[in-house]
């Protein structure tokens, strides 16, 4: 019971999450804000989508309008479009490098997108560059994807040196060695992705020599493949390409000197922030678990995505260490602050066959300036496609990087400011949490942490808040305690000295009408649960009035403790609103379980009749009512320190109702422990064949209805 | 083997086809007299003399299939004059031009002959561009069968038919392979031709007739280097400049639906701005045009094509529609089904564009805007404001309440209380927000996304008598309030609404609706003509609550949808009409009509402000700037604000641009705290608590007023760019606003403009 239960559960919440994520798509006056031809969104820590204003803003086109001079006409210039082009790079003085992959070349434009020179390397022609990298000293490194090799020129575009397959041991023959990204550090040394190279960036000397596979990805493995590695033979398990990590697609450098990597086709830690170690600085502690945690990135929604999942293919970190990631099969950019936290994401479906500003249609690389302008290449319209902060944007980028370095105070009049312009945005309620926090204002802070849903945060000022009150309260908490055990102190001495008469009045109960004293049996069954439930059966202990009562008071607790609970251990809560679902699959569950139990019963021997299956597993929920409701006022007032209580409590409740249906069906039906336990089990399975049937029936009918309407329309219509 | 089998088929079918074609050519030979006929019919109080076309001596003379080619410049005739323009036409092409008296400047309905040589297009479409008129249409007798393009010459049509009148000249277009039948009008008119296609004598043989161009090319130039640009009808208006070579952007060509598109048909996703104007120009050098489409708008596509999309001239024209393929469905939910295309055309008493020849000074944008504002005058009865105040209006749209979701019902969430919406008027005013109008939304039963049945007001907020008591309220303090109405969709069932009976369908029958993804509910849409009957039986309970007009939201007055009920049904143009009568009520009976993205044909019904109107266009690169010609046409006639500041629209661009475009501020507001709106079904606004907008809305509020208090009343009758990012806008009376949108200072001659700000330079009157 309780598995299932938990099971529906967990499938209600990822469903509810999943209908959430439409969220605010509206059908209200659904127009594009002025000045931009996309939506921004922000997905909260539940996945709760929230339509918010611009955070950038398109301000302009660069690299359209290239002209070379004339090759057959001396003194004319030709435009020279780009073709394909596949990275870019913004240097110190914003200057613009492009690798034009389709052309061969690499074209320099200066700040404004003017044009600077075209290398073209021609001592050593260049084939299908596919990445560019320039030194704080001003060399030019090329990833020459068409020549297996990469070229470093200097400032003025002499060739320096090529850096050819590196000779090493370590490197397996398989690898090959397509460069298609790749930067290097300030000692020189070069990180290099390879086309399909799943060991990591390559990482070499100043002098090319191979030192080490760095930041490579793990390969994923999930139930499937350890059922395939135990059934597989050694060949099979060998061939299955998909359990290769996934390869590096794009490499940055931040000025901080962390390398960041972009994955493709994998489903976390698609961006990484690696050390000089190579680890991941992004991978977060999970608040339940503890444990380190990859995280994933690059965000959708089910109405931009049209069901395909992201594809990430660049990130470019500014000078506040943001990180921005393009996605080349949703179109949807998405920024992320340095560690990992998501700001804003914007973009989606271009429509409609013409190329609008501010719509990329194949990004293939990202960029920043100094500007905090975002660059973005379209490899498919061959332009590139500039984006400046809005103010809205430029206000949240400084108070986070405020709250990043700890300065929450100095962040607070900013954070304000961002909520008073948007009240959804949850960063803004978290910077004003944690400024509240640390003034010692934890009422406030929790109020806030609560409101941007973080638990922990909610739970540690909590557990301040409680604290103080504790405090406060001791002398009046002692107090009572002391009357209260005074009180009954002298209850148990007045007891024995009440006369029997006067005890008979008292006892109320015997003039209770029936059902309220059949209602009393649960205290038997906590007793004494097999007598007390073979008194249902063979004592008629039960009623149909008390059974009805009892199974709809724990329904009822049941829907107070999926919404009531503390939202830090059920934060699936805060998502939906609605208890309605979950009691119709309560009560739904609940009595395809009697009627099932029944009819297995009654194949099997059993003593009980329908009435007392009923009955039977109407009382059994009673702990719900019993545990359930103080548990869920109880978990108000615990913290995360304390969800360990609060889980043993959780799950006993749960345990005990199982146990309870099972001492049921021993009782009723006066079964030994075996037959019990059978007879359970079969009900179970009946319980699945009947929701499969009824599936069935459902569909078939359903079918066959819309079978005959069709029929009768195309014959009608066509 | 497989050729074999199908060889005899084949053979067959095509004989029987060359049979039939022939049977074909046989009737209509036979049945061209009477057709003529049916084009002269209407005309009788004019002298109409049939023009014998044997004896004009054409190089195709009558009989002999035509050749696709320009008009013989020496064949033109004169087919009406007046003391500005001269009609010309070719009674062989039936290719017309204007000349202007004064200048002797030319506007022609065919290709610059100048320029034809270096035409490079090929094929059909070579053709298309030198023909008169242009269609497309389908085989609708097979299921599978494409659209096809065609077009009058390249069919080998025969010319017959031609007729001229006094002051124009008419003309059915006979295509000889297709069958189609296409009566048309040209006529001169004081300032302006206009070209009409005759719907009553349209005749289609076994084909089905999609859409059609008529003269295309009017006023087409290509690119030589000369300074021009196509103006078209998107957002504000938006201007494609003559481009020598094309952009980086392959082909890119701009087709949209007038007023939006069609619930019962299929729309083609752009992601463009609905058009809202019924408008579209060229500018050449010195001379320019302006086209209005005064008929049939309601079924007219905007197509405009930049050089070398299709040909190497820049040329814009309406595509006309007959048939638009719309969703079959054969299973219950409508999921599952095809597309097709209906057996009727859609029929509309005519359809007619006016070209207006503009020239020198007036051949821009802002003569083009200033032609239109006549137009508007003329034809809509449009009259100057008299500004009720010296200060502005400042547009207040108030949240009355909405739904989310709740524990077991949906939660009320009450923005604003008709006490709050009081106390917050009386503190605006005393923050010197002198001018107000209030547009009260979400008042209905059960709030902002309860659609249908209105009234009462909801007890929740204040009921009826509230709502009365606020009213008289904002009037002490003269400020008016508008109710806002969604009469298109219906979720209630309040009113005796049932969607069975009075919801909007398609022609399949499908009842059309709106998904709210946040309630996960599909909304159905209101029969038009349904909508209609509520909304007047609704208007005496406006009055009776004191309300100083209707704020129309959710497509009254701004987009049209056909609806095949077959209680209600109505076309395009009939739905227009029943949208102008409920706008013409709320404007006679209340004293005003508001309509939220307001198109065009709103101001036919009497709207006396266009709320939010859109100020920017929709960013295809192609198009290289938003001009503010629907501004220039509308400042001083009716009322219109920008987008809500306190929603994405607040930033300093946004601003500059409200003050350089004329635009009057607006801001959407409740009493109730910013974060309470979270999860409602569909107000999504993320920041509302107007305590936190007040300082900000009054300084703004006052900024507006020294740019725009003085003219409410006057034309904009000058804009143009001093430097890039710095727009000058100029009224009547001299009153100029300079806008600069640059972060470094601009100087001008004798004035300077601060960064991200701008300057008044008062007018010889005002100063």
């Amino acid at each position: 019971m309780q598995r299932t239960l938990r099971l529906t559960i967990a499938v209600l919440t990822a469903l509810s999450v999943l209908l959430t994520l439409a969220f605010a798509f509206v059908l209200a006056p659904g127009k594009a804000s002025a000045g931009v031809s996309y939506e921004t969104y922000y997905k909260d820590q539940f996945g709760q989508l929230f339509r918010m204003q611009s955070a950038y803003r398109p301000s302009g086109v660069l690299g359209d309008t290239i002209r070379i001079p004339d090759p057959n006409n001396p003194g004319e210039t030709i435009r020279s479009p780009l073709n394909k082009p596949q990275d870019l790079f913004v240097d110190e003085e914003d200057q613009i490098y492009i690798a034009d992959t389709g052309n061969n070349r690499i074209v320099h434009l200066d700040e404004k997108g003017s044009l600077i020179r075209i290398l073209e390397v021609p001592d050593s022609p260049l084939n299908g560059p596919q990445g560019i990298f320039v030194h704080g000293n001003g060399d030019i490194y090329i990833a020459d994807t068409g020549n297996h090799r990469i070229v470093r020129l200097d400032r003025d575009g002499k060739l320096v040196r090529v850096f050819e397959r590196p000779q090493s041991k370590l490197i397996p023959d398989s690898f090959k060695y397509d460069p298609i990204k790749l930067v290097v550090d300030k000692r020189g040394f070069l990180y290099i992705a390879t086309l399909g190279g799943y060991q990591g960036l390559l990482q070499l000397d100043t002098e090319g020599r191979f030192q080490s596979f760095f930041g490579s990805n793990k390969a994923a493995f999930s139930v499937t493949d350890a059922v395939k590695r135990l059934l597989y033979t050694r060949e099979m398990y060998a061939r299955e390409i998909s359990k290769l990590p996934g390869s590096i697609t794009s490499v940055d450098i931040g000025t901080d000197g962390f390398i960041y990597t972009v994955t493709k086709e994998v489903d976390r830690a698609q961006i990484k922030k690696l050390n000089i170690a190579g680890l991941d600085q992004l991978a977060v502690k999970n608040e339940q678990t503890g444990k380190k945690e990859e995280r994933s990135f690059g965000e959708y929604s089910w109405a931009l995505a049209d069901g395909s999942l992201p594809q990430l293919n660049d990130a470019a970190v500014d000078g506040d260490g943001n990180i921005t990631v393009v996605d080349t099969k949703l179109n949807i950019v998405s920024q992320y602050d340095s560690n990992g936290n998501l700001l804003f994401f914007w973009g989606g479906q271009p429509g409609g066959g013409t190329a609008k500003r501010g719509v990329v249609t194949m990004p293939s690389a990202v960029e920043t300036n100094s500007q905090g302008t975002l660059l973005i290449l379209d490899s498919e319209n061959h332009m590139i496609q500039t984006y400046r902060l809005s103010e809205f944007g430029a206000i949240v980028h400084k108070a986070n990087s405020l709250t990043q370095d700890g300065r929450y105070g100095e962040s607070e009049p900013l954070w304000r400011e961002v909520a008073r312009q948007n009240a959804y945005y949850s960063p803004a309620l978290l910077g004003l949490a944690k400024a509240a926090y640390q003034k010692g204002e934890f009422q406030r802070a929790e109020e806030l942490f609560r409101e941007a849903g973080w638990a922990q945060g909610y739970s540690d000022s909590f557990w301040q808040t409680r604290l103080l009150w504790f405090q406060n309260q001791f002398g009046l908490l002692m107090n009572a305690a002391l009357v209260l055990l005074g009180l009954h102190l002298l209850w148990r001495r007045l007891r024995r000295r009440i006369p029997a008469s006067l005890k008979d009045r008292l006892a109320v109960w015997r003039r209770l009408p029936t059902f309220l004293k059949e209602l009393g049996h649960v205290s038997a069954l906590i007793r004494r649960p097999i007598d007390g439930f073979q008194a249902i059966r063979y004592e008629g202990k039960a009623g149909i009035a008390s059974s009805m009562i009892l199974f709809l008071l724990a329904i009822g607790s049941y829907g107070v403790m999926s919404s009531g609970t503390n939202f830090v251990f059920h934060p699936e809560s805060i998502v939906s609103a609605s208890v309605f679902p979950g009691l119709a699959r309560f009560a739904g569950i609940w009595f395809g379980f009697v009627v099932c139990h029944y009819l297995v019963s009654s194949l099997k021997q059993g003593e009980g009749r329908f009435r007392d299956v009923f009955y039977g597993s109407a009382y059994s929920l009673f702990p719900f009512l019993l545990l359930g409701l103080p548990l869920t006022l109880i978990s108000n007032a615990m913290t995360l320190n304390e969800s360990a209580i609060f889980l043993f409590l959780e799950n006993g409740l749960y345990v005990w109702v199982a146990l309870l249906f099972f001492w049921q069906a021993q009782g009723i039906h006066n079964y030994s422990v075996g037959e019990a336990a059978i007879n359970i089990l079969l009900s179970i399975v009946t319980m699945a064949v009947c929701a499969v049937l009824l599936f069935i029936i459902y569909s078939l009918t359903s079918e066959l209805w819309h079978f005959i309407y069709s029929v009768y329309q195309e014959v009608t219509i066509r | 083997m497989k050729t074999l089998k199908r060889w005899p088929l084949r053979a067959v079918l095509s004989t029987l086809g060359l049979a039939l074609l022939g049977l074909f050519l046989l009737w209509i030979s036979g049945a061209s007299g009477t057709r003529a006929e049916i084009g002269a019919k209407p005309l009788n109080n004019e002298k109409s003399k049939t023009v014998n076309t044997s004896s004009l001596s054409l190089s195709a003379p009558a009989g002999e299939p035509m050749k696709p080619a320009l008009p013989d410049e020496g064949r033109f005739k004169l087919a009406g004059e007046n003391e500005r323009l001269r009609l010309y036409v070719d009674p062989a092409t039936a290719h017309f031009k204007v000349e202007s008296r004064t200048s002797s400047r030319i506007w022609r309905s065919y290709p610059n002959p100048e320029h034809w040589e270096s035409e490079t297009i090929a094929g059909t479409w070579r053709n298309n561009l030198l023909s008169p008129i242009m269609a497309e249409y389908i085989d609708a007798s097979s299921s599978k069968s494409q659209s096809k393009l065609t077009n009058w010459m390249e069919e080998g049509s025969v010319q017959e038919g031609f007729e001229l009148f006094d002051g124009g000249f008419r003309i059915t277009f006979q295509f000889a392979r297709t069958g189609f039948a296409v009566p048309i009008e040209v006529r001169l008119h004081k300032d302006y031709v206009e070209t009409k296609v005759l719907d009553e004598g349209i005749a289609e043989g076994a084909l089905s007739l999609l859409n059609l161009k008529l003269y295309p090319m009017f006023g087409a130039e290509p690119s030589v280097g000369q300074e021009g640009y196509l103006f078209i009808p998107d957002g504000p208006g938006a201007l494609v400049t003559f481009k020598e070579e094309p952009g980086t952007q392959d082909k890119p060509l701009y087709r949209e639906p007038l007023y939006g598109p069609d619930a019962a048909f299929y729309n083609e996703p752009t992601a463009r701005n609905e058009v809202k104007m019924p408008v579209f120009g060229i500018k050449s050098g010195e001379q320019a045009f302006l086209a209005v489409i005064t008929g049939g708008d309601a079924y007219a596509k905007l197509f405009a094509a930049p050089a070398g999309s299709l040909g190497v001239s820049n040329w814009a024209a309406a595509e006309w529609q007959y048939r638009i393929k719309f969703f079959q469905s054969t299973n219950g939910q409508g999921t599952e089904g095809f597309y097709t295309f209906s057996e009727q055309r859609f029929k509309t008493p005519e359809r007619s564009i006016r070209y207006y020849p503009l020239e020198a000074e007036a051949g821009d944008y802002v003569g083009m805007a200033a032609k239109y504002r006549t137009y508007l005058t003329e034809s809509f009865g449009l009259a100057r404001i008299e500004p009720k105040k010296a200060e502005i209006p400042m547009y207040i749209d108030v949240i009355g309440a909405d739904l989310r979701e709740g524990f077991l019902w949906d939660d009320y969430i009450v923005g604003t209380t008709t006490d709050q919406a009081s106390a917050m008027l009386a503190r605006f005013h005393s923050l010197g927000i002198a001018n107000m109008t209030v547009h009260y939304g979400g008042w209905q039963r059960w709030g902002y996304s309860s659609f249908g049945g209105l009234f009462p007001v909801d007890s929740r907020i204040g009921g009826n008598s509230g709502m009365k008591e606020f009213i008289e309220q904002a009037h002490k303090l003269q400020a008016a309030v508008y109710l806002e109405a969604n009469y298109s969709l219906n979720n209630s069932g309040r009113g005796g609404f049932w969607s069975r009976n009075d919801g909007l369908r398609n022609m399949a029958g499908t009842l059309q609706t709106v998904h709210n993804r946040v309630s996960r509910e599909d909304i159905p849409l209101v029969s038009p003509l349904y909508g209609e009957q509520e909304g007047n039986a609704d208007m005496e309970e406006y009055r009776a609550l004191g309300a100083d007009g209707i704020l129309f939201a959710g497509g009254i007055g701004s987009g049209l949808s056909t609806d095949y009920n077959s209680r209600y049904r109505a076309g395009r143009d009939e739905v227009a009409a029943s949208q102008q009568s409920l706008i013409g009520k709320s404007r006679s009976e209340l004293g005003g009509a508001s309509v939220v993205d307001g198109s065009f044909y709103a101001l036919k019904g009497g709207a006396s402000h266009l709320h939010r109107l859109t100020d920017d266009y929709s960013y295809d690169l192609f198009i290289d700037e938003a001009v503010p010609f629907a501004q220039i046409a509308l400042h001083g006639l009716v009322t219109y604000s920008s987008d809500w500041v306190n929603v994405d629209a607040g930033s300093r661009e946004d601003f500059l641009r409200g003050i350089e475009y004329g635009a009057y501020p607006s801001f959407v507001f409740t009493a109730a705290e910013s974060g309470d709106f979270k999860n409602a079904y569909t107000i999504w606004y993320y920041s509302m608590h107007a305590a936190d907008w007040e300082e900000e809305a009054a300084r703004l509020y006052r900024r507006y007023n020294e740019a725009l208090g003085a003219v409410q009343g006057q034309y904009i009758i000058g804009h143009r760019s001093l430097a890039p990012g710095v727009k000058e806008t100029i009224y009547e009376g001299g009153h100029t606003v300079i806008v600069n949108y640059n972060a470094e200072p601009y100087q001008g001659e004798g004035f300077a403009v601060p960064a991200e700000d701008f300057i008044v330079k008062r007018g010889e009157e005002g100063a």
